[in-house]
């Protein structure tokens, strides 16, 4: 195609300049911070891995955070996958108001998370929100939400699935359109049911956007801390401490660059370790 | 081409002036300055003041919500040249003063003019035997109470002579009675006993303190046997109790303002609270009958209150020092505060001010204050990690609001709270 062979590392350049200098570098420093301690206003010191041996070994806080950001990814991601599953399915066909609903479960993702996370803020406050004051004239007694240990968690789940599902419905909606119609019709003529056609044709056929989908969702997912940071501040009692508003504590707060590049450069390798494992999982099993 | 021309000339001109405009600016100082997230119309009252008395300085006050300032400082400070001012909470100024942040002020006043600050405020600024931070304001805490639920239930009303002030115990008592009578006549959403600040140390550590209890080593960076020593596991089991056995306090209001709202609207009968409640009490809930007891102790204790505020600090890089201090100097001194005491209702740092305002300061509620700051007040540790202290030890009081052991918790504590400290060392 080429007459060159660097002419295509030509065109890939300015994009592996730029993913060096913001991605990789930053990943190298972390790596490397996570190996020193740094006395206040003296130069840092190598320690090996103590700050890692510190946090298996001494720090309570840290699994539980661990076990807290496993947990909200055990249970918003899968959501994720099955819920933006279903609206696609349930928007994929042509009426005069799809399209409305279409635009109506992406908007959510047009919105800055930040911006979410203050707004569902308000509507599940205990004391004045308004869900609370619809759930009392409903006759319900009100909920505690973000204020409880037991309920900010799945509280932070579904605003993270609020805000999100809609982006991943399109990417299944995407993947359903790619599907040849002959297939169905095929499938029509050796008379398979609606049920049918979905378990055994559609669900395998979008195994590439799911993997895509969920791979997307766990690493987006890992990082949150938006709505940690806005809502819950990790409380109440450490239920919704995710290990990056752990990590930003650490180095922000506590001054602790070592425990906090540490804390990232383990859940990097969750993340890569799980995508990878999914991405394996998912596995295109059929070309088309 | 006649027009295009008419066009550039008039562009020139537009350029020649602008940088004329710009230069005569330029003349005047700009500080940055970044201040807690007060209500910006008060704060801008003052910045306003400054400017018109110094017209050679713009001051570009940056506000910044109390829960995102210390992070906000700790991202500028270690490399920038602004801000050039910033405020500073009293206890931390240990911790910027170590780091290097904070230029030392002690050859801008006199003795004279240190002698009108308490001199707790003076002590909390100071760091290593130099004075850091101004004090803008200072602070106390006592306990609050509502008249009409006393006297609904017929419940004698706390008093207001020191000497006779409750025990903690006489605290918990009186909450369970008063929520139980109240219960029993229908009020089901009253509790008994409300702490304002309900993870801070700050609020906290006098209970501790009230039973003998060191919080910190003498030199500043060992909590190992302070924070987990029995007198103050003894207190915080008490605070436990509040919560988890008595049931007199509601879990989860960590918001000041929303304690002040429960009590306000009478869904508490009693509060303890910092002195500011006073102003902000009257304005929001005119029809509320409260009064203000001495601060509680231990039996087989001594009576300990918190104290100190926001001090203001000049940034040690700052290009433009004299300005800078001009600015300190201004918002530090008698008339700023005692406007800003007006406008907010902060106590002030100043005896100068209390002076000034006997019509003010000459009630029963504000004796019960100023009684506390000058004989039972401590001010908070001085440690250059007080912003990892004070976060930590935040996070177990909320653990053990929640039901967590208290021993157990403050063990975890102090592991983590000594890792934190290892770089100062």
């Amino acid at each position: 195609m080429f007459k060159e062979k660097s002419t295509p590392l030509l065109f890939l350049a300015p994009a592996i300049v730029l993913l060096v200098i913001f991605k990789l570098f930053p990943i190298g420093v972390a790596l490397w911070e996570s190996f020193r301690f740094t006395p206040i206003s003296q130069e840092s010191i190598f320690v090996g891995l103590e700050n890692y041996e510190f946090l298996f070994r001494d720090d309570p806080v840290f699994w539980n955070s661990l076990l807290v950001t496993l947990k909200y990814n055990l249970i918003i991601n899968p959501l994720n996958v099955v819920v933006a599953l279903a609206l696609a399915l349930l928007l994929n066909r042509s009426r005069p108001y799809v399209p409305f609903f279409r635009s109506l479960y992406f908007l959510p993702s047009a919105i800055s998370y930040t911006v979410v996370a203050v707004v569902w803020g308000v509507m599940l406050d205990p004391y004045y929100g308004l869900v609370n004051s619809l759930l009392a004239k409903l006759g319900f007694s009100a909920q505690p939400f973000f204020s409880s240990p037991s309920q900010s968690l799945g509280s932070l789940v579904f605003v993270g699935l609020w805000r999100s599902v809609g982006y991943w419905m399109m990417f299944y909606l995407a993947g359903l359109q790619n599907i040849p119609k002959t297939v169905y019709e095929a499938a029509d003529i050796d008379g398979a049911s609606k049920w049918q056609q979905i378990w055994k044709i559609t669900l395998p056929l979008l195994s590439r956007t799911t993997a895509f989908v969920l791979v997307s969702s766990i690493s987006f997912n890992f990082l949150t801390f938006a709505p940690v940071f806005i809502l819950t501040k990790g409380g109440p009692r450490g239920a919704t401490n995710v290990l990056m508003y752990e990590s930003y504590k650490s180095a922000f707060v506590n001054i602790d660059m070592g425990r906090a590049t540490a804390i990232s450069s383990i859940l990097l390798v969750i993340i890569i370790a799980i995508s990878f494992i999914s991405l394996r999982l998912n596995k295109a099993e059929y070309e088309y | 081409m006649k027009k295009k021309g008419n066009t550039f000339l008039m562009l020139l001109v537009l350029m020649v002036f602008c940088t004329v405009i710009g230069s005569a600016s330029a003349s005047a100082v700009e500080l940055e300055v970044v201040w807690m997230g007060w209500p910006r119309d008060r704060v801008i009252t003052l910045i306003e003041q400054f400017e018109t008395e110094n017209p050679d300085i713009k001051v570009d006050i940056q506000l910044i919500p109390f829960s995102q300032l210390f992070s906000t400082l700790e991202v500028r400070l270690p490399t920038g040249t602004t801000p050039d001012v910033y405020i500073v909470d009293g206890p931390v100024t240990a911790s910027y003063a170590a780091r290097g942040y904070l230029l030392p002020l002690d050859e801008f006043y006199s003795d004279q003019e240190l002698a009108e600050w308490f001199p707790s405020s003076i002590e909390s600024g100071s760091y290593d035997g130099k004075l850091y931070s101004i004090p803008y304001a200072t602070s106390s805490a006592a306990l609050y109470y509502n008249k009409e639920l006393f006297d609904k239930v017929g419940y004698p009303l706390p008093p207001s002579d020191p000497d006779e002030r409750w025990t903690w115990e006489d605290v918990a008592t009186a909450a369970v009675e008063i929520q139980k009578a109240l219960h029993d006549m229908g009020d089901t959403d009253v509790w008994g006993l409300l702490i304002e600040q309900i993870d801070r140390p700050y609020q906290l550590l006098p209970l501790a303190q009230s039973l003998g209890a060191e919080v910190i080593g003498s030199n500043g960076l060992e909590v190992d046997g302070c924070i987990n020593s029995p007198t103050f596991v003894e207190a915080a089991t008490f605070y436990w109790r509040l919560f988890n056995e008595l049931k007199v306090s509601p879990q989860g209001v960590d918001d000041s303002a929303v304690a002040r709202e429960y009590f306000g609207t009478g869904k508490a009968a009693m509060m303890l609270g910092a002195e500011w409640n006073l102003v902000r009490l009257s304005k929001s809930f005119p029809e509320l009958q409260f009064g203000v007891s001495p601060h509680p102790y231990f039996e087989n204790g001594v009576p300990v209150t918190p104290t100190g505020s926001w001090h203001v600090g000049v940034n040690s890089r700052t290009e433009h020092t004299e300005a800078a201090v001009r600015f300190v100097k201004y918002m530090t001194g008698f008339d700023a505060s005692l406007l800003w005491h007006q406008l907010h209702g902060h106590s002030p740092a100043r005896m100068d001010v209390y002076k000034a305002l006997p019509e003010v300061f000459d009630t029963d509620e504000w004796g019960v204050f100023l009684y506390e700051m000058e004989h039972t007040a401590k001010t908070r540790p001085a440690t250059p990690g007080y912003l990892e202290y004070e976060l930590i030890l935040r996070e177990t009081f909320n653990e053990i609001h929640y039901g967590a052991d208290p021993q157990e918790a403050l063990n975890n504590a102090v592991r983590r709270i000594q890792r934190e400290f290892r770089k100062y060392r």
